[in-house]
């Protein structure tokens, strides 16, 4: 398979150099750190955070439902989470024709564990040039070692991170318990080795790959960005001609631009890219580049910003224009959207009442003269205690329910209720009246919901 | 890699761009499913042993997996349009 240098290997997508980073520091590496320990620290958290005595984050699927914090969603609020991926997606592109790839740089789980692993990998193997060296080495006892002591650390938080996802499906301290044990449930165990073996192959070994071939948003952000947005850039007017020089000589004497041509730019690329050679699908925008030649800007004392956040715009003409059409429809549906939603949650009813009118019978006249149609009540408790329910019935004068309702419906219960409903036919105008059923806790008087059904009296 | 490999067995990169967008299709339609059937109610129907929620969703997600990755594999097999004057089964050779 490996035809060429040692360090080319087959990889699952083409002939591939196994790309070795070089360490960045830098104020956009801070912020990558920052947002790699918010979020996975998020992550690895939230699901041991306790809540009224259960887990304040728990996505029940055994027991269909969905905990955030103090918030119960039934599979009935699916429409919720719906509009949460519909927000997040406007987002992704609201902030994409804004500033360009943050999402990739910063917050990409991919991203976000590959920076992870790539920690792992230094500290135990060294920088770019030691890891270089050691991949062209041949195994012995001490690249073994070293190999071993990384896969072995990976796979070790590639488990914790399988673990923690089931964490959020199923309670996380009895599922501790249960993989320790070798008693989980097959299932769990599934999903636990699935997500584990899933971050290991990502993070460990498919990382740029994963962004170049298999991103389906790495394809289509070109088509939410315009001269506006704000890309990573090389400034070529001003950097060229590319030359080596000493920090001594003067550039403009030897006809020569700002960049020095040392390449760290390429170093330090995660997906192995040239940034000088303009703008590339492959970039992900972590702004590694940027602050490598800054540092080297600043070693030549030469101003910084050589490579740089900027605009197309920027640095054709020096303007750039934030409020643009694009950004401001982006911006409206986005608003219009978490305004519904928030809407949507606030006025979320905690109980669902739906109506079925018996099939069997239309209609019977009692013994006392009066029309009486039967129906069944569905009442879903949504709310997280259990509730007794009054039920009542308007829309025809004296009209009178009866119905066995005299019980606690217990938190997530869907209670079947028979009601009949009699009706007095002088006041019926019509074979068939709308009436509307009210069902109201009887401890309170918030929780609440109506339904309409139809009522049909003998022609 | 010579285009004659390509086209009779998928290559690994055919293999995970069959693999990717089907999971992911997948997933989606597992929960959309779920957020209107109970895994119960569906496995009782196909006379599964409905003892755990878990193993429906888990099979009916496998279900839609399989289904996407089937199709992903003839839109792959398809898509080869046969070269004329072969044997128009993509693999390049002359017919007979």
């Amino acid at each position: 398979m490996a035809d060429g240098a040692p360090t080319l290997q087959q990889e699952l997508y083409e002939k591939r150099q196994t790309i070795h980073p070089r360490q960045v520091t830098g104020i956009f590496a801070r912020l990558r750190v920052a947002a790699v320990l918010a979020l996975l620290g998020l992550y690895y958290v939230v699901p041991w955070i306790p809540w009224d005595g259960r887990q304040a984050v728990l996505f029940d699927l055994p027991a269909r439902k969905f905990y955030v914090f103090g918030l119960v969603l039934w599979p009935q609020d699916f429409i919720y989470l719906a509009g949460l991926l519909i927000v997040a997606a406007l987002s992704l592109f609201f902030f994409t024709a804004i500033a360009g790839r943050l999402w990739c740089g910063y917050a990409c789980p991919q991203t976000v564990w590959t920076e992870v692993f790539m920690w792992i990998e230094r500290r135990i193997e060294g920088d770019r040039n030691r890891r270089i060296r050691l991949d062209a080495s041949p195994m012995d006892a001490r690249k073994f070692r070293l190999k071993f002591t990384k896969h072995a650390a990976w796979i070790l938080l590639s488990l914790w991170t399988g673990y923690t996802f089931v964490g959020y499906f199923t309670p996380i301290l009895e599922l501790g318990g249960k993989i320790l044990g070798l008693s989980t449930g097959p299932w769990e165990a599934f999903w636990f080795l699935f997500y584990s073996f899933a971050t290991y192959g990502n993070a460990g070994w498919m990382r740029e790959q994963v962004c170049i071939y298999m991103c389906p948003y790495a394809r289509f952000q070109s088509a939410m960005f315009d001269r506006n947005t704000l890309i990573i850039s090389y400034d070529g007017k001003r950097g060229e001609p590319r030359g080596h020089r000493r920090r001594s000589d003067d550039p403009a004497s030897k006809g020569l631009g700002s960049c020095i041509n040392c390449t760290l730019c390429v170093q330090v690329c995660p997906t192995g890219i040239d940034i000088r050679d303009g703008l590339q699908y492959q970039c992900i925008g972590c702004a590694a580049c940027v602050d490598v030649c800054d540092q080297v800007m600043e070693k030549m004392s030469y101003p910084k910003g050589l490579i740089r956040y900027t605009t197309l715009n920027a640095l054709e003409s020096g303007v750039t224009r934030l409020v643009r059409p694009r950004v401001v429809i982006y911006g409206a549906v986005l608003l219009a959207l978490v305004g519904l939603l928030a809407y949507g949650l606030f006025q979320r009813a905690p109980v669902e009442l739906d109506i079925i009118r018996d099939r069997n019978v239309l209609y019977r006249v009692t013994d006392s003269g009066l029309v009486e149609n039967i129906y069944t009540l569905k009442i879903l408790n949504k709310h997280r205690d259990a509730h007794r329910y009054r039920i009542e019935v308007e829309g025809v004068p004296g009209i009178q329910v009866d119905a066995d309702a005299d019980r606690e419906i217990a938190a997530g219960e869907v209670a079947e209720v028979t009601a009949s409903v009699r009706v007095d036919p002088v006041d019926l105008r019509r074979p068939s009246t709308n009436i509307l059923f009210r069902i109201t806790a009887t401890d309170d008087p918030r929780i609440s919901n109506d339904d309409e059904a139809r009522f049909l009296k003998p022609r | 890699m010579p285009a004659m490999d390509r086209a009779r067995i998928p290559g690994r990169q055919e293999f995970i761009a069959v693999l990717w967008p089907s999971f992911v299709v997948a997933g989606v339609f597992a929960g959309i499913l779920f957020a209107f059937v109970d895994p119960w109610v569906l496995m009782d129907e196909v006379g599964m042993d409905s003892t755990s929620r878990l193993a429906g969703y888990s099979l009916a997600f496998l279900y839609f997996w399989a289904a996407g990755i089937l199709a992903g594999f003839f839109a792959l097999y398809i898509i080869r349009t046969p070269d004329p004057g072969t044997g128009g089964d993509g693999s390049g050779e002359p017919r007979g």
